[in-house]
């Protein structure tokens, strides 16, 4: 009887189940970011990764996601018809030439309810796309507000979320195209984004840049 | 107990998700079509760099917005490689789009 039991293949208890995948669970999260994240994408949160030397081990181009930025993130504070902010607002002027079938993405990171002045022209017919890219989503959520066809825009925008909102360009052509942005608002940083997978994060511009008229 | 087995199992997939999600990124490559073999072709862009872009069955080849066969794929056409990967050292294409010959 003792050696017919010790013949049968041992039952693992829910319990012993559960225990077991907890601890497989911390380990593949311990190694996700002690040695995967560092290594493969430059994301070394601990400092194991420059400690094991494996930080950068894989070439990349393309970034994690885009963190939203520390501290004042402009929110506006509703008072009637007027909307006050705790800071100044800023303003950029751009352009973005764009060779045969590039696409490039340039967007601002705004507060839920933040709102923004824009006005952009192409030299040419491009596709566009309008979108939001809420804080902490997915890099495929993105939120679009308007994608017609259009060579010129001029318009206002109120964020109804914070997140990186702005747009998409793409040149369906094969010739190169060039197209001019100019943009005020309640935002804080500026992120360009293009078809090789490279990421620029560019500086926009106090009030203090803006030359004061005497009379 | 089933419910923790269930909530472990999803917080599981959750972290593979969340990695294979983090790993790869949207690609595009412009360029002259250099070379193409069964599953591999490469691809020089304007600025003189030659990528390697793995190609597999569900890879959509089209010409015109029609869908073409991947022996359409010779050297010298111009073409623009929408790709998928964690690099642009580690790509597989999406679609191939040939293009009439880009201008320098």
């Amino acid at each position: 009887m003792r050696s017919q039991r010790a013949q049968q293949p041992s039952a693992m208890s829910p319990r012993s189940l559960v225990k077991a995948i907890g601890i497989a669970l911390f380990a593949a999260l311990a190694l996700l970011v002690t040695v995967i994240l560092p290594a493969e994408y430059g994301i070394d949160p601990l400092g194991t990764g420059a400690a094991l030397g494996v930080s950068g081990l894989s070439p990349r181009v393309a970034l994690a996601p885009v963190p939203p930025p520390a501290g004042d993130t402009l929110a506006p504070v509703q008072a009637g018809a007027i909307a006050l902010y705790p800071g100044a607002f800023s303003y950029d002027a751009r352009e973005f030439i764009l060779g045969p079938y590039e696409y490039l993405e340039y967007k601002y990171h705004l507060a839920g309810g933040a709102a923004m002045f824009f006005s952009w022209s192409a030299s040419a017919d491009v596709l566009h796309d309008f979108h939001g890219d809420r804080d902490g989503a997915a890099a495929n959520a993105a939120v679009s507000f308007d994608s017609q066809p259009r060579r010129t825009a001029d318009g206002s925008f109120l964020a109804p979320f914070a997140g990186i909102h702005g747009w998409y360009w793409e040149n369906p052509g094969g010739s190169s195209i060039s197209i001019r942005l100019t943009t005020a608002g309640f935002y804080t940083a500026a992120h360009e984004f293009h078809f090789d997978g490279t990421r620029i994060e560019r500086e926009v511009r106090g009030l203090d840049g803006i030359p004061v008229q005497s009379h | 107990m089933r419910r923790k087995l269930m909530q472990m199992l999803v917080s599981v997939t959750l972290v593979f998700a969340l990695g294979h999600a983090f790993g790869h990124e949207d690609f595009r490559v412009i360029g002259t079509l250099v070379d193409h073999e069964e599953s591999v072709i490469k691809v020089e862009s304007r600025d003189g760099t030659t990528r390697s872009i793995r190609v597999d069955k569900q890879t959509l080849v089209t010409r015109d917005a029609q869908k073409v066969e991947v022996e359409s794929l010779q050297p010298g056409i111009s073409v623009v490689v929408d790709a998928y990967g964690d690099s642009l050292e580690d790509l597989l294409a999406l679609e191939i789009r040939i293009v009439p010959p880009i201008e320098n």
